[in-house]
């Protein structure tokens, strides 16, 4: 009886089946007169490259994204925590650039964009008028 | 496709697979042991393929595969989407003009 669930029974069960092909593959070549030795050498190389194989198989499990995502993650952390000083000055960066971003948009946001707080806003305007004078304007500010 | 064949006639190892599709084709189409396992694999993963772990008849454990309603399915899908290339490349090779 076999376990469907879990990594390393997945695994086992891999192997089993895999090996199960090789030794057929075996016999087959022995029932044709081979010596074993030579039957084995013959089956591992018409079956190619193992690993490579098991690898493929591996691809074909259904999470198997998320699988890769987590050692993307930790092969990253990993890397990341072998030079802690590149580390450092990335994380200071990052943490810098963000910093600066917020503030610079927060202080936009309330100079600029965000609406008056008055009852629609939309509609307040300035009315300037120019008065002509030698050469100048004088400008008479007045709020509607 | 011709995996999915090989498999409805009946549960089926990977080692027997192989075997078969040989013999079927008079040895024209032999499959790359070392492709079959992932194509059996993304197979059942797709939900076409069920596999049980069964004894041989020399006793051994092999895990057998065979088609699920879906994979019937699919085989008759990809069957006759075959038929119908077949077909039309033999017409345009038989066109005498």
């Amino acid at each position: 009886m076999r376990f469907p669930f879990g990594r390393r029974n997945w695994e086992r069960n891999m192997d089993v089946e895999l090996r199960f092909h090789l030794d057929q593959q075996i016999q087959e070549y022995m029932d044709q007169g081979l010596s074993r030795a030579e039957a084995e050498r013959r089956a591992r190389r018409e079956f190619g490259d193992l690993e490579v194989a098991k690898d493929e198989c591996r691809d074909q499990r259904p999470a198997e994204w998320l699988n890769h995502i987590a050692r993307d993650v930790r092969h990253a952390g990993r890397s990341l925590s072998k030079s802690p000083g590149f580390a450092v000055a990335v994380v200071g960066t990052l943490a810098l650039g963000i910093g600066a971003t917020t503030a610079i948009f927060s202080l936009i946001y309330s100079v600029l964009l965000k609406p008056l707080p008055y009852p629609q806003s939309e509609r307040i305007f300035s009315v300037e008028t120019l008065l002509p004078r030698e050469n100048s304007f004088a400008r008479l500010p007045a709020r509607v | 496709m011709l995996i999915l064949k090989i498999a409805a006639l009946e549960p089926i190892h990977g080692y027997a697979i192989v075997q078969r599709l040989q013999q079927v084709s008079k040895d024209a189409l032999q499959i790359r042991q070392g492709s079959l396992y992932p194509a059996l694999y993304r197979l059942e993963s797709r939900g076409w393929l069920k596999a049980t772990w069964k004894m041989t008849e020399a006793n051994r454990e092999a895990k057998f595969y065979s088609l699920t309603r879906e994979g019937r399915r699919q085989l008759e899908n990809e069957t006759t989407g075959w038929k119908r290339l077949c077909k039309a490349i033999s017409l345009v090779l038989e066109t005498t003009e």
